[in-house]
């Protein structure tokens, strides 16, 4: 019995070290997502009939329990969208909005330590996904795609400490940077301290690229965060589900797609 | 042995696809071994390694962290496998069972929360919940205990 203990006692000790060895050595690591990367390929056969039920109990729900509010929303959502999508038309002339179109991807893995940093969706380059394209949430800009496989990808968010958009006030034209805190708040800096941007004010995408055009809708401004050297910095109210995000639309301009 | 555990944990790993986003799923596997360990002559020591190899699965599919899971669920068999141990035979109810299940799958939750902090209260609440569908399967495995009328032949460390 004792001898039992013993080598129970051995074995228990030998787990736990190796253990804490992976803990601490595989944190954050390029072949630690990697192999969480593979483990998900491989899995994603066995695991198709949960994705399929879910799948239609998603369907389901939609249907019978919220079917005809959703339905509205869906619709005011789809207006707005045109609308979004006209106006930006209308002040980039070289964005061709009409070509480009919106690809919806479910989030797989958003692990908790990089919470506000980033996650992976279900989407890759087999689905015309190029790294730096836009991820919005809710119409608004979530992140940026920054790493593409085959059919995942990553995404960098705003919120991250990592990112920064170069933005637009609309109202006032006043341009400034759009970064995040990394704990889930949004910050517009370098707005100059005797600008007129107010609270409420509408904000947006400055051009960047192809990939991120002008216009795309980021938030609205909050409180004066702080003042320094004759610049502001305002707080960023995005409306976008940040915390209870379980899809994402990619933003895929003209001649983005495969 | 092995194959259960291995069925427990894809049941986990399924319930978790079907439920992704709705809630998190209490660690059937890790309840499932620590319920065997205490309550059958298989050797602790292949019952730390498949607590071990199904933690880490687990953090290969889902945490994204090595060792996170792997090492939490080695903790917390040993520890439900140690109390359950220290209670005299008589005292191995199926109420004592219950407490240590649940113990087993709390010590899980505690370590997750001490490494990967409270990212949200979304998520905060999620855990708690969790946590209330663990204290369901605790009774079950409790009531299981019971009617299997294993009190008392429970292998002695």
């Amino acid at each position: 019995m004792f001898r039992q203990l013993n080598f129970a006692i051995v074995h228990g000790t030998i787990a736990l070290l190796l253990g804490v060895t992976l803990l601490l050595s595989s944190a954050n690591t390029n072949l630690t997502q990697r192999l969480s990367d593979f483990s998900e390929r491989a899995l994603r056969l066995p695991e198709f009939p949960a994705f399929t039920a879910r799948r239609i109990v998603a369907k389901a729900v939609f249907w019978f329990d919220q079917g005809l509010n959703l339905k509205e929303e869906l619709e005011v959502l789809r207006d707005e969208n045109v609308k979004l999508k006209v106006l930006l038309a209308a002040r980039q002339g070289d964005v061709k909005l009409g070509e480009s179109d919106m690809l919806t991807a479910e989030i797989t893995l958003r692990r908790p330590e990089d919470w506000w940093e980033k996650f992976r969706i279900n989407k890759g380059s087999k689905e015309g996904i190029r790294p730096g394209f836009a991820v919005l949430n809710n119409g608004f800009l979530v992140g940026r795609v920054y790493k593409v496989s085959a059919h995942q990808a990553w995404v960098r968010l705003l919120t991250g400490l990592e990112m920064m958009v170069p933005a637009v006030v609309s109202e006032t034209r006043d341009l400034g940077v759009v970064a995040g805190d990394g704990k889930g708040s949004l910050r517009l800096l370098y707005i100059p301290s005797e600008s007129p941007v107010a609270s409420g004010m509408n904000i947006e995408t400055a051009l960047v690229n192809e990939y991120l055009p002008a216009g795309l809708p980021i938030g609205t401004v909050g409180g004066v965060l702080e003042e320094k050297d004759g610049y502001s910095v305002f707080v960023v109210k995005s409306k976008a589900q940040l915390s209870r995000m379980y899809q994402v639309q990619i933003y895929i301009p003209s001649g983005g797609e495969k | 042995m092995i194959i259960n555990s291995l069925l427990m944990w894809f049941l986990q790993d399924l319930l978790q696809v079907f439920l992704r986003g709705w809630m998190l799923i209490p660690d059937f596997m890790l309840m499932f071994v620590c319920y065997k360990s205490i309550t059958s002559n298989y050797g602790l020591s292949r019952m730390i390694w498949i607590a071990f190899v199904g933690g880490l699965c687990w953090d290969l599919r889902w945490a994204g962290i090595l060792g996170l899971n792997a090492l939490a669920y080695t903790v917390a068999l040993i520890l439900s496998f140690w109390f359950w141990n220290l209670m005299p035979k008589s005292g191995r109810t199926p109420v004592i069972l219950t407490a240590v299940m649940l113990m087993g799958h709390l010590t899980v939750t505690v370590f997750r929360l001490i490494i990967l902090g409270v990212p949200s209260h979304y998520l905060l609440y999620q855990v708690v919940l969790q946590q209330s569908y663990a204290v369901v399967l605790s009774i079950i495995f409790g009531f299981v205990f019971y009617k299997r009328g294993e009190k008392g032949n429970a292998p002695q460390a």
